[in-house]
């Protein structure tokens, strides 16, 4: 009885919960959550990622497999899920709730007595990836320069998607900004003469996007931001350190082409 | 020659259907992407309230009339709607996209020969806000203390929705949390004998949730959140001056066990 009650008095307080609600009229003024799409390796084979990503703490809207390059749907796009951690990005933090997130099966890395091994990504997974981005761009219109890395979102705490990431195939399908190759080696030549003071870096990384302290030192968090830069635009050699070539890349991806044709 | 057309179009629409997605797998750790509800009055009528927000830059999920207290939903919670603007809480930044708008019709604020007149809110447009965040909130599993006025989240922009709305009701009804009378009146009494400095105010706000700089001075900035922390738990007087009442509600505001919810 008193069971019967309760669920009787549930059902009356759910009603009292929802008004009426007049659907008459529109905003043009709208767009989709999704703002950004994040992307990550997993770091641990296809079995454990997906134990790690459906049970645990942390989870992601897709995880693609290796081999096959199967595309797994693990949360609802208009969900949140937790893949971002502590983030930033232009501004904008806390990423998770405007970001879809994309794990890719991928070992990451070894560390051997030669050095910091690097696993490549097979090139159908890659395939399935661009085509799995392509699709989630066009559904919710991310702009070409809010495709990321986690570990430009998160530098220091993050170095996936890794430097084996093709950040170029996903530039040559048009999905992701990229520097002219013409540009950058013009501008090479004159930072090669003269190589831009640190604090220089850190505005134009800044400017970029990336949360990077400006106080003209060449600090730990400096130097993991410099690398999650060259681990995407610069991936033969991203040791964290200021030089030319990074300096020519940064600036030519922060000036707009036609700013430059105008000079 | 026109089935060719038509066979053409299907591929075509096969490809922009994008990749084959299994979906035998759901993970557990996933919640709504509204993580937080935002409360805004209009500044002007209902008609000039519809068209600004309907067909204009700026937008929200919900717009609550005053006479009658119709609510109408002019963006799906789903999605992205323009109201909140530049703002921060806890470190969450650019709120919109995590976020659900109400704003409601209130002609805010009007200059007077006596100074700054405020209007009230119809009560039966106050109900008709409660059952409406009552319903976000159970939809979308919001936590008390993100139920937020925009002059929460943009106190240097922003005083909606002003000294007038009745927060203490949404407390009443359980859904934010309010400052314990008993122990605010305690408090107040060790802060009359000796006032905070403005660090404190300033550490204090910014444990609340306010974006603020922890410089120790009482420069405009601060006072802009003073008021905006005033507006909403003692606005009987919110001239964003400290004082050992507002340093109780926020001591125990910030304490876990100091408040009613």
């Amino acid at each position: 009885m008193k069971k019967l009650f309760c669920i009787a008095m549930f059902g009356l307080l759910a009603g009292c919960a929802t008004p009426y609600i007049d659907k008459t009229y529109t905003s043009i003024g709208q767009d989709s959550r999704v703002q950004f799409l994040i992307l990550h390796y997993t770091h641990v084979d296809f079995p454990t990622s997906l134990k790690l990503l459906t049970e645990g703490e942390v989870s992601s809207h897709y995880l693609v497999n290796d081999n096959p390059p199967t595309i797994y749907r693990l949360v609802d796009e208009n969900r949140r899920a937790y893949h971002a951690g502590v983030s930033y990005w232009k501004g904008s933090t806390q990423l998770n709730a405007s970001s879809i997130g994309i794990e890719i099966v991928n070992r990451g890395y070894d560390d051997t007595p030669t050095g910091r091994l690097w696993y490549d990504y097979p090139q159908a997974q890659i395939d399935a990836v661009i085509a799995l981005v392509k699709k989630i761009v066009k559904e919710h219109q991310i702009k070409p320069e809010r495709i990321l890395g986690h570990s430009d979102i998160a530098p220091g705490r993050k170095v996936d998607p890794g430097p084996r990431f093709p950040w170029q195939q996903l530039a040559d399908a048009g999905l992701i900004p990229w520097p002219d190759a013409n540009r950058v080696a013009a501008k090479k030549t004159i930072y090669e003469r003269q190589l831009p003071d640190v604090e220089w870096f850190q505005q134009k990384l800044s400017q970029h996007g990336f949360a990077v302290p400006l106080n003209g030192e060449l600090d730990q968090r400096t130097q993991d931001t410099v690398s999650a830069f060259q681990m995407k635009y610069r991936q033969a050699r991203f040791d964290g350190l200021p030089d030319a070539e990074t300096a020519a890349l940064l600036d030519v991806l922060t000036t707009p082409a036609h700013a430059t044709t105008q000079k | 020659m026109k089935l060719c057309f038509y066979a053409i179009c299907l591929l075509l629409a096969g490809c922009a259907s994008g990749p084959r997605i299994d979906t035998s797998y759901t993970a557990r750790s996933q919640d709504s992407r509204a993580q937080f509800l935002i409360i805004h009055y209009t500044a002007g009528g209902f008609s000039g309230s519809l068209k600004w927000l309907t067909e204009g830059p700026v937008s929200s999920h919900y717009l609550v009339n005053d006479n009658p207290p119709t609510i109408y939903g002019l963006v799906d919670d789903a999605r992205r709607a323009y109201h909140a603007g530049a703002s921060s809480w806890k470190g969450n930044t650019q709120l919109n996209a995590s976020s659900i708008g109400i704003e409601i019709v209130n002609p805010g604020s009007t200059e007077t020969a006596n100074g700054t007149t405020w209007f009230d809110y119809p009560q039966q447009q106050i109900e008709a806000v409660v059952a409406l965040v009552k319903k976000i909130v159970w939809e979308h599993n919001i936590k008390p203390e993100r139920i937020l006025a925009h002059s929460d989240i943009a106190p240097q922009r922003k005083t909606d929705p002003g000294p007038r709305f009745p927060w203490k009701r949404l407390a009443d009804e359980g859904l934010i949390r309010w400052p314990d009378a008993t122990a605010a009146a305690q408090r107040r009494m060790s802060f009359e004998a000796q006032l905070p400095d403005v660090e404190w105010f300033q550490r204090s706000l910014a444990r609340h949730g306010f974006e603020i700089a922890l410089n120790g001075e009482l420069d405009k900035e601060t006072q802009n959140v003073i008021k905006a922390f005033q507006m909403k738990y003692r606005p009987a007087n919110f001239d964003g001056m400290p004082d050992a009442e507002t340093a109780a509600l926020l001591d125990v505001l910030n304490s876990p066990d100091g408040s009613t919810k």
